[in-house]
């Protein structure tokens, strides 16, 4: 086929590509088919014309910089979609199934040079790459809700972490209770049989001696003088009449003993509540006090425990759990004494609302922690002290429970720590 | 790969075609700029283009790159500062400035600037066939070269590099263009350098 005069044009007006030949000020040389159709101007009515005219759109200092780099250093220039869209604001060329209102482009600038090696024009060519561009775009919407999700997941992991750590404590504190149920079972037994024969020891050392008040009695009316020597030598020897006081006070300082060693049993065997993980109705105040009785030993030098008990019903909750809050805050307040102070633990009914608080005059929680002591695993105890889990798992105890704590704290004087609980459960109790 | 007539001959037309690119941009953004004197470096591996640049490899850079092609054919890297061209929006025609995609734009429209001077310059100076671009882009962002660089072996294991330091001091703004010349178009340039001594 031999090429027509006009064959180089034909092939220029057929190509799926836009084609601007514009001068040195931007007006308007040729432009072909592809720019007619998209832009609904004949390429008469625009030759000639400045292209600042036909695309007010287009910012003016910056084109005319492309085309002065061009005519000056005779060098190409370029314009990339993803810095800026469009050059020309034609609409997209998928009107229907697409998702953007314009066509993407990229632009390239070319030195048009005449026989005396002059720029005479300058050719604008570009290319619709909306199908490479909005696939580019959904990649990157993809890789930002892959992101989004990654996070999302992260902040998943911690919190399960988080409830494993609680879950780890709550175990332990079960192990705890159930260690001490046994240990309680086995001591009560013998404790029983110990108390009973301290019981009959009691009577028998009271009639022993009145056996021996007889013997005395008898002795010194009816004996010799030399018996009545020997005996009181060996009275001497041993100190009978200390011997005699001391007896009875024994006996009964075994059997006090011995009852403080019942109660702390049927406290430990209360407080863990083998088995009891059951809502139910208990009373607050029993539940107060077999945990100061446990408890004692870590508060009784540091401090004298004041107790200004209300009327308090008793509340829908699970005993062994809310124990669990109490022994953490009288703990948590006996640590905060440094020396000696005071703990004083209030109770009352506000409406279908109990509180419980625990007043310390101990060091108080600085502004900065005040936010964080909730936190599992956060403590300002030095290490093999505190493990920092104590308020957290209170936390979510009294969250399931349904009810808040309140902390009201001053530096260098003391804590109060009140925790409010509803009476009744919201119907569903179990979630 | 050349011998010492072929490079001192090859700095002195790099030399003039860097003056006349020099004056072009001066011309196109009026305003007066410096390029420093090139230098040339026979770059065997990255630890070449280490050594070549020791002043701004310590802090982080924004790298763009852009090839040209044709006989004499190869890539060019400007290495900015952090901040981009930001200073030079104005002069490069921008309005409004101080958007981030204004600023990556910006630097990629000066690559083109700077790199289009030089290449066009040495290519016209070396009486060779002017080379044509693709379209510049960003190589990288935000450590130094030196970091990027690292391991990263050249793909011409030997090629001419001329780094050149280009100045705007009325806006104070400096980069730096690392021309490395590939291996396939050393011949051209030699050839073409032959052909220069000889017709002096
Ligand atoms: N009554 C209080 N007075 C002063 N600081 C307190 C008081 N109660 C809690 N804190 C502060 O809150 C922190 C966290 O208490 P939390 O009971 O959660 O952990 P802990 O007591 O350090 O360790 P443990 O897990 O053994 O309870 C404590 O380390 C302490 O700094
Ligand atoms: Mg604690």
């Amino acid at each position: 086929m031999i090429p027509a005069p006009n064959f180089f044009e034909g092939i220029i007006q057929q190509l799926n590509t836009g084609i601007v030949i514009v001068d040195q000020v931007g007006d308007i040389q040729f432009w072909n088919q592809f720019m007619k159709l998209n832009s609904g101007h004949d390429h008469e009515d625009v030759l000639g014309r400045s292209i600042y005219d036909i695309f007010p759109e287009i910012p003016q200092s910056w084109f005319q910089k492309k085309i002065d780099t061009v005519y000056t250093l005779q060098h190409m220039a370029f314009t990339d979609w993803k810095k800026r869209p469009y050059v020309f604001r034609f609409p997209t060329t998928r009107p229907i199934t697409g998702e953007v209102e314009f066509m993407y482009q990229n632009c390239t600038f070319s030195p048009l040079i005449n026989e005396q090696r002059k720029v005479a024009g300058v050719l604008i060519v570009f290319t619709d790459i909306t199908e490479v561009a909005e696939q580019t775009l959904a990649m990157e919407r993809l890789t930002n809700n892959l992101e989004k999700e990654k996070q999302e997941q992260q902040k998943l992991i911690t919190k399960l972490e988080e409830a494993q750590n609680q879950l780890l404590q709550s175990e332990k504190m079960a192990a705890i209770g159930q260690l001490a149920a046994g240990v309680a079972h086995e001591i009560n037994n013998p404790t029983g049989f110990v108390y009973s024969n301290m019981g009959s020891l009691g009577l028998m050392v009271e009639d022993l001696m009145a056996v021996i008040d007889v013997y005395e009695d008898q002795l010194c009316r009816n004996s010799t003088p030399e018996a009545q020597q020997t005996i009181n030598q060996a009275k001497e020897k041993y100190d009978f009449d200390y011997l005699k006081e001391d007896l009875v006070n024994l006996v009964k300082e075994s059997k006090d003993g011995i009852e403080r060693i019942k109660r702390i049993v049927e406290d430990l065997k209360g407080f863990s509540h083998v088995g009891e993980s059951d809502w139910q109705m208990a009373s607050i105040h029993k539940g107060l006090e077999s945990t100061l009785n446990v408890v004692w030993n870590e508060i009784k030098y540091k401090a004298e425990v004041e107790k200004h008990f209300g009327d308090l019903p008793e509340i829908e909750c699970i005993p062994s759990q809310i124990n669990q809050v109490f022994m953490n805050l009288v703990v948590n307040a006996a640590h905060s004494i440094e020396k000696k102070g005071k703990i004083v633990i209030s109770t009352g009914q506000k409406d279908q609302q109990i509180f419980i608080s625990v007043a310390d005059s101990g060091c108080g929680i600085s502004q900065e922690h005040m936010n964080r002591i909730f936190e599992p695993f956060f403590t300002t105890k030095p290490v093999g002290k505190g493990t920092g889990l104590g308020l957290s798992v209170s936390y979510n105890i009294i969250k399931k429970h349904h009810g808040h704590i309140e902390v009201d704290s001053r530096p260098g004087e003391g804590t109060t720590f009140t925790l409010w609980l509803p009476i009744l459960q919201p119907v569903q109790v179990e979630d | 790969m050349f011998t010492r007539d072929q490079l001192n001959a090859l700095q002195e037309i790099i030399n003039i075609a860097m003056g006349q690119g020099a004056d072009r941009l001066a011309r196109l953004i009026e305003t007066f700029v410096v390029l420093s004197v090139p230098k040339l470096y026979a770059v065997k591996s990255s630890e070449d283009i280490h050594q070549a640049h020791q002043k701004m490899s310590e802090q982080p850079v924004i790298t763009t790159r852009q090839s040209f092609i044709g006989p004499f054919r190869g890539e060019v890297l400007v290495i900015f500062g952090v901040n981009g061209a930001n200073e030079l929006a104005e002069l490069m025609g921008y309005v409004d400035k101080g958007e981030e995609q204004i600023k990556e734009e910006l630097i990629l429209d000066l690559t083109n600037l700077l790199v289009g001077a030089c290449v066009s310059g040495i290519c016209e100076q070396l009486k060779l066939e002017s080379s044509t671009f693709s379209s510049p882009g960003l190589f990288f962002e935000g450590g130094s070269l030196d970091a990027f660089m690292q391991g990263k072996a050249l793909k011409d294991s030997k090629a001419l590099l001329v780094e050149i330091q280009f100045r705007i001091e009325s806006h104070a703004f400096a980069c730096e263009l690392l021309i490395c010349i590939s291996d396939a178009s050393i011949k051209a340039v030699s050839d073409a350098v032959d052909r220069l001594i000889d017709s002096v």
